[in-house]
């Protein structure tokens, strides 16, 4: 069916209505994906890929039940539909369940650039060209370059509608596009790799491949000849692609469900100073052309600018329509789901607000540090703010980078470190739906020799 | 865990406990060793068959045969049948992982390590369950060997960048060991390491190898499948510890 995908979903509302729901919310997702992959020059992968399904939430009273379904025929509409009610009649009470009330629930107005037909019409041939271009220019860019992971150039093109029982029904499209590389560089007994890439939701968005492949040789060639230092404790600046995984530990510890399971570092913290100044976070998913930005969220409700921390005090958590009653409060337009099951929580474009110092400006203040350009392992308690990960960088020296760091760990406590956070740098730039500039904290443990 | 201390920072002696740790052979060997990373040139042990990567005392197997482990199959996911693949025999390197296209463009035999999440995603050299075997050492003589140093029962998720072959693994319950003794509970911290140097320091291996109790899930380019992982109590004389303290 190509017609329109929001009637469709609240066709399927109005029969699971008719079947005994008292409540309905469906879903329709369909995806296209492409992906080149080339390695030396050479293609070696060519994936094409189509999905389309359908999902369905219903509630009888305060049960809950889910099913989902890729036949989409009416018989398969009909057994999904029947399939949730099944379940709804053994699921336990809720108190807590039920979709958002009415007044919450609506759409943006206005063209957020969600999609573009560029990224559709892309001949095949171009598409590998892409990948090839920029995995070129990563082995061209230096000698020690000698080796490649390869190259890629990926597209998708979603559609999602979403209606449900109290009068919503809306639908977007979305593009998108990446490019990326993985070059490897020798010296000697040391073998190094990084990567870089663009992504963008318009083909004319992206950086020039040539650009994305100099980057990532660049940054492979700095990290050959590697050091271990010392164990000691030092100021640590994180670029802004590792400073983006600490604002995935906020957004750990904001997450509604985190929240009202007291399972957070930051739960019951509203209104109390959880940073330093420095520090503001912002989640809007209203801006247009970005990767976290849509209409509406997986309950229908619209997305909007949410202040999380201002100037390092806490101010809002991230909920849905069930985290915000749980705890008393009023979604925040962050409910993001699958196709069956209860809607989760997701960020809209998560960001840490940018300092007015460029980044050389931050790490010509520092006598020692580390900058760390590389973060590996999972060691991050939510609960607890205990932090301690394997980390690749360059060692600060007199304000300069100066050689390769890397076997070593960084520690701490995600609490201080949010309370040490001294300086964000005026770089900021969103390659995600999350984005942080240059992040300086005043003191960590750096493990090693 | 309520009384735990921080965890110590940099260089110590650590002993691993049995079963679960074993996700140090998965993480520091195991990816380093599939073909796919090693046809390219792109492993931290590419080119490195026959030459030592770990102590004398160390045998590291992949074995997708085991009746009733977790990460085991009668046939690898392109139709060959799993086997024992020995990886690490007495400290040397003897053998990859391969997959139908490595063993094609490498023109070495498959191992029966073609694995794919689903019908939907490209297979690649995957393990299965991977084990060191064991030693001759008692596990308490293990512990009082040692005067200082750490003591790690169960570990969470590790990874492992496969060119640098740097790897971390995260503690989920650690003691401090002092004069021979197993002490006080410390907070949770990463490990890490670097593949082909970090068996090299295994200075002791225990007689009570175990299996891990089949809940592991190994991560590759988007695919998941379920592995096992398994080792006896081992003595490390060199590892870094990413604590605080």
């Amino acid at each position: 069916m190509n017609g329109n995908y929001a009637e469709w979903a609240a066709d399927i509302v109005k029969q699971a209505l008719a079947a005994g729901a008292s409540d309905a919310e469906c879903t329709i997702s369909e995806g296209d994906e492409f992906s080149a992959g080339v390695r030396l020059r050479e293609v070696e992968t060519l994936k094409e890929a189509g999905s389309r399904a359908a999902g369905l939430r219903i509630l009888k009273g305060r049960r809950t039940g889910s099913a989902y379904t890729s036949d989409l025929s009416a018989d398969g509409i009909r057994r999904m539909v029947r399939s949730a009610l099944e379940l709804v009649s053994i699921t336990t009470e809720d108190p807590f369940a039920g979709l958002p009330d009415i007044s919450e629930l609506g759409s943006l107005a206005g063209e957020l650039a969600l999609y573009s037909d560029d990224v559709a019409g892309l001949p095949t041939e171009l598409k590998i060209d892409m990948a090839r271009r920029a995995e070129d220019a990563a082995l061209r860019a230096d000698p020690r370059v000698t080796n490649s992971e390869g190259a890629s150039f990926d597209t998708h093109l979603g559609r999602n509608a979403f209606a449900n029982s109290r009068g919503f029904a809306g639908e977007y499209r979305t593009s998108y596009c990446s490019v990326n590389t993985v070059p490897v560089a020798r010296e000697g007994d040391s073998m190094e790799r990084d990567y870089w890439f663009s992504t963008a939701r318009r083909f004319a968005g992206l950086d020039q491949p040539e650009e994305v492949g100099r980057i990532a040789a660049r940054r492979a060639v700095r990290r050959l000849g590697r050091v271990k230092v010392e164990t000691r404790k030092v100021p640590v600046v994180f670029e802004p692609r590792t400073a983006r995984s600490l604002l995935d530990n906020i957004f750990d510890a904001v997450h509604g469900v985190s929240v009202y399971r007291n399972e957070s570092f930051l739960a019951g913290k509203l209104g109390e100073r959880v940073a330093s100044e420095k520090v503001t976070v912002i989640d809007d998913g209203t801006i247009p052309g970005l990767f976290g930005t849509s209409p509406f969220d997986d309950e229908g409700v619209p997305t909007r600018r949410t202040v999380v921390i201002d100037k390092g005090v806490l101010k809002s958590y991230l909920l849905n329509a069930y985290t915000a009653r749980k705890l008393g409060l009023k979604t925040t337009g962050n409910a993001s789901g699958g196709l069956a099951g209860n809607a989760g929580v997701g960020n809209g474009n998560l960001y840490i607000e940018k300092g007015s110092a460029p980044p050389e400006q931050l790490i010509a203040g520092i006598r020692e540090g580390f900058y760390v350009t590389e973060l590996m392992g999972f060691g991050v308690n939510i609960v607890t703010g205990d932090y301690s990960r394997g980390a690749a960088g360059l060692w600060i020296r007199n304000g300069e980078l100066a050689f390769p760091v890397s076997e070593v760990t960084i520690a701490g406590n995600l609490r201080r470190m949010l309370l040490d956070l001294e300086a964000a740098g005026a770089d900021l730039q969103f390659r995600g739906s999350m984005a942080a500039p240059t992040l300086v904290i005043a003191e960590m443990t750096v493990g090693g020799r | 865990m309520l009384d735990a201390i921080d965890a110590p920072a940099g260089e110590m002696t650590v002993v691993l406990g049995p079963g679960r740790p074993g996700i140090l052979l998965h993480e520091a060997v195991g990816h380093g060793l599939e073909a796919d990373f090693n046809r390219k040139g792109v492993s931290a042990f590419s080119g490195r068959i026959g030459q030592r990567v770990a102590s004398p005392l160390c045998t590291v197997i992949d074995d997708g045969t085991i009746a009733n482990r977790r990460g085991s199959l009668n046939v690898d996911d392109e139709g060959h049948p799993t086997a024992r693949n020995v990886l690490i025999e007495n400290g040397v390197l003897r053998g990859y992982l391969r997959d139908k296209l490595s063993s094609r463009l490498t023109g070495a035999a498959e191992t029966g390590s073609g694995r794919r999440e689903g019908y939907d995603h490209i297979p690649m050299p995957r393990m299965t369950n991977t084990f060191m075997l064991a030693g001759e050492s008692d596990p308490e003589e293990i512990i009082r060997s040692v005067s200082r140093g750490l003591y790690c029962p169960d570990f969470g998720g590790g990874q492992v960048d496969i060119t640098s072959g740097n790897f971390v693994f995260s503690a989920a319950e650690s003691y401090l060991i002092e004069d021979g003794r197993v002490t006080r509970p410390v907070r949770n911290a990463c490990l890490i390491g670097n593949g082909p140097e970090a068996l090299k320091y295994v200075s002791m291996v225990g007689n009570d190898l175990r299996l891990d109790e089949g809940i592991g899930v190994c991560g590759k380019e988007g695919q998941s499948v379920p592995v096992g992982v398994g080792i006896p109590t081992i003595r490390i004389n060199r590892m870094t510890v990413g604590g605080t303290a």
